[in-house]
């Protein structure tokens, strides 16, 4: 079966360009806009890693990540924050928080691809 | 004649001698004895000798033939020795071969990481051309294709500090911006500088150090007609500096932005003539 991953994101253009950079592996992709959809769709598919956004409305990623550690199903699937914040004190509160990695915008496809095989393996 | 006068004393001497030869003949006999002892000693040491002598020539013998053993054996390891030196040799070449081909693949496995590398760069160069498209024209709503320019700006240029201008007659007005603040983006519409450099329809890019507050200017162009300027005035702070890439978006940018702004435009004062661009009915 096909490792999945959700990709969160309130941007469409993070979203499509993540889906492009994907594209080249063989991961299932999923999408979602908002954080309490990211937990939804964590909960039911269960993926095997989360992009997540930091910056989002109404729940933002650092929310989102607590939310998705504190569920019992969600607990351990590995997340990589991606954001356009690098100050210490995001990528602290992000690691803090339970995330595995950390990705700043704009998102650097070699460096998103090496993290995604490092944390759930290649899907060629 | 005495003995004739005295027979008995002859016969006395006669026993004196007979005994006298008897006791000599008793010790010759004693010495032949000893003799023969002596004789079968010295026999039985010979004996022992010529046995001792036969065990040495013996063993003398299977010496001979160990040496001649070994000296075959030594023939033979002489013969694997040179034929090892043989095959070593032949190694020694194989293994220089080896390191050759060992380090042509390595040169040729570091050529292709780096086109591998230089590929990717290029699609992801390509996806985001594609993605900024695709969001400027994927919409006629104005608002939609400036958050489409804001977008492309935060997550694919890298900057969170910029301002989207529209000409309002020989005038700028002010569409979009983020981060910077209203006096700076207020400096930047009503600068000539920015007018005038806009109004050369030539995306700029300018060294921070040498433009206080400029990073990059794009003209926002549809031909010759100048619509407006997209101002970055600083990029995200763990991106160093735009790179090639950044530079194919701005030209990307500069005439496609403009269009699209142009056509939501267009689209929000006459869109309702168009009856194809009306949105689909739901039953």
């Amino acid at each position: 079966m096909r490792k999945k991953i959700l990709c969160v994101d309130d941007s469409n253009v993070v979203l499509l360009m993540e889906r492009h950079i994907l594209a080249q592996t063989n991961y299932q992709l999923l999408t979602a806009g908002t954080g309490r959809e990211a937990v939804e769709i964590a909960q039911r598919e269960k993926p095997d890693l989360i992009l997540l956004d930091i910056v989002m409305p109404v729940m933002d990623g650092i929310e989102t990540c607590r939310r998705l550690r504190a569920e019992e199903s969600t607990r351990d699937i590995p997340i990589i924050m991606v954001t356009t914040r690098s100050e210490a004190q995001n990528v602290e509160q992000s690691y803090v928080t339970g995330c595995n990695e950390y990705l700043t915008k704009p998102i650097d496809s070699i460096e998103l691809l090496a993290k995604v095989k490092n944390l759930i393996g290649e899907e060629l | 004649m005495k003995d004739d006068k005295h027979p008995r004393a002859f016969v006395e001497s006669l026993r004196d001698q007979t005994e006298q030869y008897a006791q000599n003949l008793l010790r010759e006999n004693e010495k032949l004895r000893a003799l023969a002892v002596a004789v079968e000693m010295e026999n039985s040491r010979l004996q022992e000798e010529v046995a001792s002598a036969r065990a040495l020539a013996g063993e003398h013998r299977v010496l001979l033939e160990e040496r001649d053993a070994a000296v075959r054996e030594k023939a033979q390891l002489q013969a694997r020795v040179d034929a090892l030196a043989g095959e070593l040799e032949g190694l020694r070449a194989d293994r220089s071969q080896v390191a050759g081909q060992l380090a042509r693949i390595e040169h040729e496995s570091r050529g292709i990481a780096e086109q591998y590398e230089t590929a990717m760069r290029q699609n992801s160069s390509l996806a985001n051309l594609y993605v900024s498209s695709y969001m400027l024209h994927s919409s006629l709503d104005r608002a939609e294709v400036l958050s489409g320019i804001s977008q492309i700006i935060i997550n694919i240029v890298g900057s969170e500090d910029y301002a989207v201008l529209e000409r309002d007659g020989e005038a700028l007005r002010v569409s979009a911006s983020s981060g910077a603040t209203t006096a700076k983006v207020e400096a930047a519409r009503l600068s000539d500088s920015v007018a005038g450099l806009a109004r050369e329809a030539r995306v700029r890019v300018f060294d921070p150090a040498m433009e206080a507050g400029l990073t990059a200017l794009i003209p926002l162009a549809i031909g010759e007609y100048v619509t407006g300027a997209i101002v970055i005035f600083s990029l995200l702070s763990h991106k160093p500096a735009l790179t090639e890439a950044d530079g194919e978006i701005f030209e990307m940018l500069s005439a496609h932005a403009a269009t699209a702004l142009y056509c939501a435009s267009l689209h929000e004062r006459h869109g309702s003539e168009v009856p194809q661009c009306q949105p689909a009915a739901r039953s």
